[in-house]
């Protein structure tokens, strides 16, 4: 049992958590680990069956478990699969055939920017919808013109070797 | 200038815990808790919930394994094992170990003449 604002601190140290790692496939095995670790540090506090766990033992282990800072500088096994960045949506104005639209939303998703062109065109012998859609793009996507952009363009992390 | 040597010290940890977590396995089998604690005595780990995304990684990358036991008081515990990928992985990075610590030795027996 924990009283309301022993809940409510450890409640916001594992959302803390869970915002943490988010972007971690694992996000769930870990927070359900330190959850565990947490339970059994309360059941070492409470000594009598029905004893109430207060705000100043659930700080005790938040203490004892760390903070997300303390998180940030040691938890990292392989930095590569933390600081990968995601790919941002640019126009690859270097493999383009008007705007470079299709090949940068190739770069977003992955996928052979062939595939886009493809549907572009259909949808624009259906009606001229496609090209209306292609150039409100080609006005709102930002072309991808420095190094750093290019990389973000491919979801790579910017650093010294492939800069 | 604190806070630098602080973060220098935190940076050569993590760069061994990954090390250490796979040496004190490779002794037995053991559960989060005794990991825990060996770490800490060593004074490997300040806090104990960094170990659990290095333990997850280091099972996603098939190093170690786990399994359910039931303890004698309270829910089931995390058994963790190392796999024979994680032996081998191990024994690797202790040979770069000692190899750094050569040449870190090396370096500082240099003398300028």
């Amino acid at each position: 049992m924990l009283d309301d604002d022993a809940y409510q601190a450890l409640e916001r140290y594992l959302k803390g958590l869970e915002a943490h790692f988010a972007n971690d496939p694992s996000k769930r095995e870990i927070v359900s680990d330190i959850e565990s670790r947490i339970a059994e540090h309360f059941d070492e506090y409470i000594k009598v069956p029905g004893q109430v766990v207060n705000l100043d033992e659930v700080k005790r282990v938040i203490n004892l478990m760390g903070t997300i800072n303390d998180f940030d500088s040691s938890s990292s096994f392989s930095p590569s699969d933390k600081e990968r960045v995601y790919p941002k949506l640019y126009r690859d104005v270097d493999d383009r055939i008007l705007g470079g639209v299709c090949s940068g939303m190739g770069h977003y998703w992955k996928v052979d920017p062939v595939l886009f062109r493809l549907i572009f065109f259909l949808i624009t012998l259906w009606g001229g919808l496609g090209l209306l859609i292609y150039i409100v793009l080609w006005v709102v996507v930002p072309p991808a013109i420095t190094p750093t952009q290019k990389l973000e363009m491919r979801g790579e992390k910017i650093n010294i070797n492939n800069m | 200038m604190n806070q630098e040597i602080e973060n220098a010290k935190a940076q050569m940890r993590k760069g061994v815990l990954e090390l250490c977590v796979l040496t004190v396995l490779s002794r037995g089998d053991a559960y989060a808790n005794d990991l825990i604690n060996q770490l800490k005595q060593a004074k490997m780990i300040v806090v104990e919930g960094t170990i659990y995304p290095l333990l997850t990684r280091q099972k996603n990358a098939g190093l170690l394994t786990y399994r359910w036991e039931e303890s004698p008081q309270g829910p089931p515990r995390k058994y963790y094992s190392l796999t024979n990928e994680g032996r081998q992985y191990l024994a690797e990075l202790l040979n770069s170990w000692d190899e750094l610590v050569e040449m870190v030795n090396a370096i500082r027996n240099q003398k300028n003449d």
